[in-house]
């Protein structure tokens, strides 16, 4: 009986020490919601952009984005059937991190200050350079300043129509459209002159079948492709930042890159690019 | 079922007189194990800041900031000749020639950059994909080198003005520069981002738990002393004692205990913060400042060098900017160089208003929250007389008169060196950085001490308690054998 007791009250003893430092350990700053919390991974991507991030008309998904989004996803410990892909356009990326409709962003989405003050971005995954996309045989166009006074193409919510028209000063004609494939079919009916935006977009674009487009090949910025994550989750960007440093280092990206834009005429990065910081 | 009933049941007077006594010793195992806890975790936060993750952050600033100085020398002597000062090797004895102090500093900061590389790799030793960064950094670096050589060499070759670099000497720097910045310069940030991470993820929650800990600690010592009062009254009505003084001091010791274990952890979080908020946290702001502010002036250098690029350089020295000292409205580099002129002088003149975000906005907004403007009142002035300049290269060079605007974009006097204003700002940033970091290694310091005795005071306390309560209890226990 009295080695029992004995026994009960070095059992309660450690009890509660344990009871005390769990109580004391717990009280520490609660974490914001991350996508390292999930149990299933919605990622917003592009639908109408070959070779980035394109929708079959059997409803999947292909694409470079698409590839890169399915890596992190797996790395984060996310399989096949956790994942769910939906669109996302220039224009509702911001609002549908926001709203919580989807988790991820891989939608061409280029890290700019006034992005970084609503968006925490991961990456960048990619640094694309804007470029410009003209009829084949058009020799006309040859850099960015060449645009001045011709109709270019300006699709609502992207950044790369200021890029030409505010941040170098071009005067170009703007006509409006909804989407980067909008733009492409109306410089091929005639109704504009170039398209401006991202080499690997245009790539896309121009080495589709019968496009009767070409590439200029005359770089003119740096866009940096983040993963967009809803603000303030850190930890999440992170563990992307440190899957994108392992994606370069294991030669994933190069695969992933040259089977996508290998046959494409311009200069593909294949080391890490650098990391904006989570913020 | 029965069993716990049965010791449960406290009848007869020893019974509970146990009791009470297991009930304290309950609360002091409690008191002391927290206490233990919060003051490991406040070693482990001080350890992570002044010993471990710190200077990690801090090595693999000084690799990005030894590769800019490379860079800058290797792009500066490109642009205002003196290649083969930069080419002479003292080794060879045949030909008599100069090496550059260029070449001199290139050499020098080279070892600098491979040194905080080993340290930074020593660091990362547990981290695979860091360490395998940390590796590429080094074999870049060999890369970089024949490249840089290999641009030299050519350049040297024929003959140029000042600012006007031979088409072969071109390509090789621009494959040099590429090198460097799209593949060295990229690691070493992005290692520094990992290690500043790292530093949050280890120092952050044991300051909370610190925090908190104060607050456990005092309520698990009036714990304690709730019990043993109980104890003392239980006794002192039973077996009609007024006092027992064991029990009296073993109240004491808790008292003290308590008390000073409460009052540690407070100073300990204070350390922390002040570690943390006045030292490591600016220290690191400060140089990833001085870090991109480098690399600001050599986008410059390069745009001057190879103007077919110029629009690009143009971009990224925009956007670096903006890191450093962010303007919303501003939306090219004109507009940039105009409103920061003006926010600037509207900052300086009441100081209370700041209109402008990025690096220099929080430091600004942290200086003016604590009344000590002066430090960062004088670097945001740097920062805009550097900008102002190169607004006049930037004119100069757009005007077509590419060998002024590269003489403007130089030190007057010594044209191998940087432009003044540019100095200015980079030493008023060192100044600062050197200055945060000795309030990092102080603050440190002062927190470890206060802790060095704790880890044998507490076992003793805690044991001398257990037996002065022991004491107190053991002759009223023995009256019932």
């Amino acid at each position: 009986m009295r080695g029992l007791r004995h026994a009960v009250v070095v059992i309660a003893a450690v009890l509660v020490a344990g009871a005390g430092l769990v109580a004391y350990r717990a009280t520490g700053d609660a974490a914001t919601a991350s996508i390292l919390d999930k149990d299933r991974l919605t990622i917003g991507v592009k639908t109408d952009q070959p070779r980035v991030g394109l929708r079959k008309p059997d409803g999947t998904y292909e694409g470079f984005d698409i590839d890169v989004a399915t890596y992190l996803a797996g790395r984060l410990g996310f399989d096949a059937k956790h994942i769910r892909f939906v669109a996302v356009t220039s224009d509702t990326r911001d609002e549908a991190l926001k709203r919580g409709d989807v988790d991820l962003v891989l939608a061409t989405y280029s890290i700019t200050p006034r992005r970084k003050e609503r968006v925490t971005f991961g990456g960048p995954y990619y640094v694309a350079h804007q470029d410009i996309l003209v009829r084949t045989g058009d020799t006309s166009i040859r850099n960015v300043s060449d645009l001045k006074g011709r109709r270019l193409c300006r699709v609502r919510g992207s950044e790369s129509w200021q890029r030409v028209r505010v941040e170098r000063g071009v005067a170009a004609k703007q006509v409006w459209a909804e989407s980067y494939s909008e733009c492409v079919t109306g410089l091929r009916k005639g109704s504009l002159d170039a398209v401006s935006t991202d080499d690997l977009i245009l790539a896309g674009f121009s080495i589709a079948e019968g496009s009767g487009t070409t590439m200029v090949n005359a770089p003119f910025t740096n866009e940096k492709y983040g993963v967009g994550l809803k603000k303030g989750d850190l930890k999440g960007c992170l563990a992307v930042n440190r899957y994108l440093t392992e994606m370069y280092q294991n030669g994933v990206a190069e695969t992933l890159l040259t089977t996508w834009f290998g046959a494409v005429d311009f200069a593909v990065a294949t080391t890490v690019p650098q990391f904006e910081g989570c913020a | 079922m029965s069993v716990l009933r049965r010791l449960l049941r406290f009848r007869t007077v020893p019974r509970r007189v146990q009791g009470v006594t297991a009930l304290v010793l309950l609360a002091v195992v409690a008191l002391f194990s927290v206490t233990g806890a919060a003051v490991w975790d406040a070693r482990a936060a001080l350890r992570a800041i002044g010993h471990n993750e710190g200077p990690m952050v801090v090595a693999t600033n000084d690799v990005y900031l030894a590769l800019s100085d490379m860079d800058a020398q290797v792009t500066n002597v490109l642009l205002t000749g003196g290649e083969e000062g930069w080419l002479c090797d003292t080794e060879q004895v045949e030909e008599a020639c100069t090496r550059s102090l260029p070449r001199y500093f290139y050499d020098i900061r080279r070892e600098d950059a491979q040194r905080a590389v080993l340290q930074a790799a020593r660091l990362a030793q547990d981290d695979p994909v860091g360490l395998r960064t940390v590796q590429s950094v080094l074999d870049g670096l060999s890369q970089y080198d024949q490249r840089v050589q290999a641009a030299m060499e050519r350049s040297a070759e024929t003959p140029h003005t000042f600012g006007g670099l031979p088409p072969a000497a071109v390509k090789e720097y621009r494959a040099a520069t590429r090198i460097m910045t799209e593949d060295l310069l990229p690691k070493a940030n992005n290692l520094m981002l990992d290690g500043a991470a790292a530093v949050e993820e280890s120092y952050g929650d044991p300051l909370s738990n610190v925090r908190s800990g104060r607050a456990w600690v005092l309520a698990l010592g009036l714990t304690v002393l709730v019990t043993l009062g109980l104890l003392q009254v239980y006794i002192a009505r039973r077996f009609r004692r007024i006092i027992s003084l064991f029990l009296v001091g073993a109240a004491l010791v808790t008292t003290v205990v308590t008390v000073s274990a409460a009052s540690l952890l407070a100073t300990e979080a204070d350390y922390l913060r002040m570690a943390k908020d006045d030292g490591f946290d600016p220290v690191l702001r400060l140089s990833r400042t001085r870090a991109i502010g480098k690399s600001l002036d050599a986008d410059r250098t390069r745009a001057l060098l190879d103007p077919a690029d110029a629009d690009r350089y143009d971009q990224t020295y925009f956007e670096k900017s903006q890191t450093i000292l962010y303007i919303r409205q501003a939306t090219n580099l004109e507009s940039y160089y105009t409103m920061l002129n003006d926010r600037v002088g509207r900052y300086g003149a009441d100081g209370q208003q700041v209109t402008f975000k990025g690096l220099y906005g929080v430091a600004a907004a942290e200086a003016a929250a604590r009344g000590r403007r002066e430090s960062v009142d004088s670097l945001v002035a740097r920062f805009r007389d550097y900008q102002e300049h190169d607004r006049h290269v930037r004119t100069l060079a757009r005007g077509g008169d590419r060998q002024t605007a590269a003489e403007a974009h130089m030190d007057p006097r010594w044209r191998y060196l940087p432009h003044p204003t540019f100095r200015e700002h980079d030493a008023g940033l060192g100044a600062l950085v050197d200055r945060r970091q000795l309030v990092v290694d102080h603050t440190v310091r002062s927190g470890e001490r206060a802790l060095r005795p704790w880890p044998w005071l507490l076992p003793v306390s805690g044991l001398a308690i257990a037996a002065l309560v022991v004491a107190g209890v053991w002759p009223r226990l023995a009256e019932y054998r």
